[in-house]
């Protein structure tokens, strides 16, 4: 009997910390890196932690066109490397536009000199993951984001 | 030195011997009657001479014989033929010969032309290992991290052309204030494995479109890996985009006359190589 009641115990907890997973309804992301493979990549790790629509563009210019007929968007990953528009250049655009410059950008890049992290950073990103990195990390931080960005 | 020459007649390989004696190293001439006899004999860094007054099809199948036994490595092959098969010896060095050497032979050009295949690519020649280490370490945390694949070094070497190996090869442009390039290439069985993996899916049985972009996001975090290692130093660089090719015999398009530093890796039990050819700051 004992037992019974720890679990129950434990089940009221586990809803309780589990009741913010469930609060952030409908979590949407845009991706964007000129690579199929890391956006696939990247959506996978997004889905494992709840993401209910990722949204995925090619490059700066992409990734702006499918902002305006995204809807809500809760973090935006983007490469740096990309043709046309680059993720710095990207970036800068959104922190220039009302419309989207509160969204949460993470660069997701293989830029990992501390000269460029912190032009990223200075120029308004959230977050900054290294290429190559392991499924928990971007978890990790996207999860991190998330929480800030609240 | 080792020269291996395929000839169906013996006196080729008397040629050559008595061209090189002439030379300030000593050479080592085994002769081999055609391309599979001489498979055994060929080191991963010979020079072959391969008689070339042979039906054009003939020829091409000994060369790919070679150059395919040989991959990854710096195996040069040196046509030898009469002048009415030069057209069948230029279209065999864009398919990843050395040269040729016509007939009547003349010790002076054959001794040359094999001083000259054998002679590493670049100006300097020497091997800096502050520039290849960043890239050991970029390959084998980027395989390990991104595919959960464990990379086993198997030789390092100065190239002697600019030519790629392998069926893929991703291939990243450097320029800044170094210019040149890194390749990585590997057989299509290979790059579909590692593609496979990244992507925690079944391998597919070709080298599709999917698998190419893979290759070619493989190469840009290697050399964004390995970039890091040289801010601040004469080998700084910056990423172009990657581009990926299939096929081998390809040309690296940032010739700087730098020398191009070959590293073999294994990985699954199959080899790859990523070679890096880069000229710091003047
Ligand atoms: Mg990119």
């Amino acid at each position: 009997m004992g037992s019974d009641a720890l679990n129950v115990g434990n089940l009221d907890s586990l809803e309780k910390s589990l009741g913010a997973v469930f609060e952030r309804k409908d979590l949407r992301f845009l991706v964007v890196d000129d690579s199929g493979t890391m956006r696939r990549i990247i959506a996978k790790c997004l889905k494992d932690i709840g993401a209910d629509t990722v949204i995925e563009a090619a490059d700066g210019i992409d990734g702006l066109v499918k902002l305006k007929t995204a809807g809500k968007i809760d973090v935006i990953l983007t490469d740096w490397n990309m043709p046309n528009m680059n993720g710095l250049d990207f970036l800068k655009k959104l922190k220039a536009d009302a419309a989207y410059k509160d969204i949460p950008v993470i660069m997701v890049t293989t830029e990992a000199e501390k000269s460029s992290v912190l032009e990223a950073i200075k120029a308004g990103a959230k977050n900054y993951v290294a290429k190559p990195f392991t499924a928990d990390v971007l978890k990790s931080r996207v999860e991190q984001t998330l929480g800030i960005s609240k | 030195m080792k020269a291996i020459v395929i000839s169906e007649k013996s006196v080729l390989a008397g040629q050559v011997r008595q061209a090189l004696s002439k030379c300030p190293a000593p050479w080592d001439v085994v002769p081999a009657p055609n391309a599979e006899k001489a498979l055994p004999a060929i080191d991963p860094h010979s020079l072959v001479f391969l008689d070339y007054d042979l039906d054009p099809l003939v020829g091409r199948a000994a060369l790919k014989t070679l150059l395919t036994a040989q991959d990854f490595r710096d195996v040069q092959v040196l046509l030898v033929g009469e002048r009415s098969m030069e057209t069948n010896m230029k279209d065999a060095v864009k398919a990843g010969a050395a040269g040729y050497v016509l007939r009547p032979l003349d010790d002076g050009a054959l001794r040359s032309r094999a001083e000259e295949a054998v002679k590493p690519v670049g100006s300097r020649q020497k091997l800096d290992v502050r520039l290849i280490n960043p890239f050991i370490n970029a390959t084998t945390e980027v395989f390990k991290t991104m595919a959960q694949m464990e990379v086993s070094r198997k030789d390092l070497f100065l190239k002697k052309n600019y030519h790629m190996f392998g069926d893929v090869s991703g291939v990243m442009g450097l320029t800044g204030v170094a210019t040149g390039s890194v390749v990585i290439s590997m057989p299509g069985q290979l790059a579909c494995v590692l593609v496979g993996r990244m992507l925690g899916e079944t391998p597919q049985a070709d080298v599709t479109d999917s698998v190419r972009d893979g290759i070619g996001e493989m190469v840009n975090m290697i050399a964004g890996h390995a970039k890091a290692a040289f801010a601040g130093s004469e080998y700084h660089f910056t990423l172009s985009l990657p581009v990926v090719v299939t096929g081998g015999g390809h040309e690296i398009a940032h010739k700087t006359g730098a020398p191009c530093i070959v590293v073999v890796f294994e990985a699954d039990g199959k080899e790859f190589a990523v070679q890096v050819s880069l000229s710091p700051e003047k």
